[in-house]
């Protein structure tokens, strides 16, 4: 579970991916794995949506 | 895995600037510092609850998605990429809500300018949302002065322009983005 604190909220690599995958299942109908994969090869089309789940991505950078 | 305990004051500092400008003027929601508890590069703000990411409430309607990827550079907060979408709909993808989406990219890809606008508009029966109009980078109070003079969202604060026109020019002052060229 995250710990959330009045400003902030800190996230285990595996809540981030549970995050990206709950994103891109619900936003784009893929897994969070395929996502990511997919943005890396620069496979997906160049939408709000791709780039605001991007940022989650880059998150992890 | 224990949790870092990097409290960073100066990225804690601008998430509560940030704060204190919506809580002053157009929302009760609350901006957090999303962040990986291992050291990494970037933290994302957002208004985060129950898991997910959700969008500022505003009176008498609408909502603002507000997402800025930021890092910490030096003494200062530098602002990566930032992305406001003003809606009808808490649904930051429905396609029949949004009204206006901002984007800003620090570095952007060839092609595009740094900061744009895109308007959900129609000219002669067709979609031109897809439009990049380009802008000058804003700040969060001229995001929050145009939410209020030209869609209608109400401001708790009795001098609201005054206020946000003060705040504003701590923004000109603090900001340290780079020229980019005018046609990318």
């Amino acid at each position: 579970m995250a710990i959330e604190t009045s400003n902030r909220v800190q996230l285990t690599d595996r809540e981030l991916e549970a995050l990206i995958d709950a994103e891109a299942q619900a936003r784009l109908g893929m897994s969070g794995a395929e996502f990511k994969k997919k943005y890396a090869e620069h496979k997906l089309p160049d939408t709000f949506t791709v780039r605001d789940i991007a940022m989650l991505v880059k998150l992890a950078s | 895995m224990p949790r870092r305990s990097g409290f960073d004051p100066v990225l804690q500092a601008y998430v509560d600037h940030l704060n204190w400008l919506f809580n002053s003027t157009i929302s009760d929601s609350r901006l957090v510092l999303l962040e990986l508890e291992r050291e990494s590069e970037f933290r994302q703000i957002v208004r985060f609850q129950d898991e997910a990411r959700l969008p500022l409430e505003l009176a008498p309607r609408g909502y603002l998605h507000f997402r800025q990827l930021v890092r910490r550079a030096g003494d200062h907060v530098e602002v990566s990429e930032a992305r406001y979408v003003f809606s009808e709909s808490a649904d930051p993808d429905d396609e029949s809500a949004w009204v206006i989406r901002y984007e800003y990219d620090r570095a952007p890809e060839p092609g595009k300018p740094q900061a744009h606008l895109h308007v959900n508009a129609e000219r002669r029966g067709e979609s031109i949302k897809h439009v990049h109009f380009p802008t000058g980078r804003i700040s969060t109070e001229q995001l929050i002065a145009h939410l209020i003079l030209e869609h209608g969202i109400e401001s708790a604060h009795p001098d609201t322009v005054k206020f946000l026109a003060e705040s504003h020019k701590g923004f000109l002052h603090r900001r340290t983005d780079p020229e980019v060229e005018a046609f990318p």
